[in-house]
């Protein structure tokens, strides 16, 4: 779960000075797609994604314009075959998009507005710097009521939705070393504002 | 395994109402004949919590129109319970007439029952997942309901349905509490933002229904 306000402070388990940052509206979040991974067709279904991963904000999802394909190619696609079968491919989707997904008046009990999910810029040891995740916002999880229950799997249902269609990597337009090294340069230059 | 088969009783009505106090384990131990119908999925021989409003799912009461038999030939009677209590209604009232189903509402049955043959559920919403299953095959009963993209179950026992076109959807999704919610999707307007709930024993709202006929597969 994501409280209020986490999505605003990094998340790189080295600390605000390395890494990118929050994940900012504009940008493109990539979920990489394998043999195991359930899909009709070629869209994602609500199926794609795991539930207890999202409850515990831990999707793991790539940063497009923060990674370059070779490097896609290597800490995602080929790492992930070990454990999920042949990569099929990829599916992209805005971070403001996503972030947008809400519900209004509900539960009938305490009608409010709702937003569903949350994005952070997390990175742990052993993950690429252009590595995030994704989850449910706390206020779409607590209280666990049937209610919103039932609204999650909505929420997973606009989720699915909200991904472009499963395509090659080759069709992605990835980061270059020269962006990814400007984004560094802008991620110091923010930290350094705060100090 | 001859406790309900063979015991001698003084008179079938004291046989009866022993029979309205027993627990779903001891039926289901005791009665080691087939019926030819085959085996039935456990969560199918339950009353709906919802529809009973009973809670402790170790017990059940049997109303009277339960199969109770008995002959009073032999010593002193007996009496066996056959597979009507498999056919347990759920929350929502089958139709009086009976109605032609289509293949593709036989198969989405199937698939509601494989789905919840096939996920692992919390021990604690159990009953949950049971009575969301029997809500959503009387569903699909009732309204002829034709197969759907997606159907699955949460480990916290929450059935949900989505029939999906490239640009539009509608969803079903059954909390096991008696309530169904139900939510369409179109360009502009997502599944999540004002989903309608309705009771598990009302009809599907007219414009839903509508809908889904464009999502036939």
């Amino acid at each position: 779960m994501i409280a209020e306000r986490e999505e605003d402070r990094t998340h790189h388990f080295r600390g605000k000075w390395f890494g990118f940052g929050p994940v900012q509206d504009d940008e493109f979040l990539v979920f990489a797609v394998f043999e195991t991974t359930m899909r009709s067709g070629r869209r994602l279904s609500a199926r794609s994604f795991d539930r207890k991963k999202l409850i515990n904000a831990e999707l793991s999802i790539a940063r497009q314009a923060l990674v370059t394909k070779t490097k896609f190619d290597v800490a995602v696609a080929r790492r992930g075959e070990a454990m999920k079968g042949k990569f099929v491919g990829l599916a992209t989707a805005n971070a403001g998009t996503i972030r947008g997904i809400f519900s209004e008046d509900w539960p009938k009990a305490a009608p409010r507005k709702i937003f569903g999910f949350g994005i952070l810029d997390l990175v742990e040891p052993g993950d690429f710097d252009g590595h995030g995740t994704l989850g449910f916002l706390v206020e779409a999880t607590v209280p666990k009521t049937r209610e919103l229950g039932a609204l999650r799997e909505f929420l997973m249902f606009d989720l699915a939705d909200k991904f472009s269609d499963i395509r090659p990597i080759e069709e992605c337009e990835w980061g270059s070393p020269a962006s990814i090294g400007i984004a560094r340069f802008a991620t110091v230059w923010r930290a350094l504002k705060q100090v | 395994m001859d406790v309900f088969q063979r015991r001698n009783v003084t008179g079938a009505q004291s046989l009866f109402e022993r029979a309205c106090h027993m627990t779903i384990p001891q039926l289901m131990d005791v009665y080691p004949r087939s019926t030819g119908e085959g085996v039935v999925p456990y969560w199918l021989c339950e009353i709906s919590r919802a529809a009973t409003g009973v809670l402790d799912r170790s017990e059940i009461k049997v109303p009277d129109h339960f199969a109770v038999k008995w002959s009073l030939r032999g010593t002193g009677g007996s009496f066996e319970l056959y597979e009507a209590i498999s056919r347990a209604q759920s929350t929502a009232e089958l139709p009086d007439a009976a109605q032609i189903r289509t293949i593709n509402s036989l198969k989405l049955e199937k698939r509601v029952s494989l789905e919840r043959h096939l996920t692992k559920i919390d021990a604690d919403s159990l009953t949950y997942a049971d009575a969301a299953v029997r809500d959503a095959l009387s569903v699909i009963r009732r309204h002829n309901l034709s197969d759907a993209e997606n159907v699955m179950i949460s480990e916290d026992g929450i059935l949900s349905i989505q029939w999906r076109k490239t640009t539009s959807g509608a969803a079903m999704v059954f909390t096991g509490d008696g309530k169904i919610l139900v939510s369409m999707a179109a360009p502009g307007k997502l599944y999540s933002q004002k989903p309608t709930q309705i009771s598990a024993t009302d009809s599907l709202p007219r414009e839903f229904l509508k809908a889904l006929e464009q999502f036939h597969v």
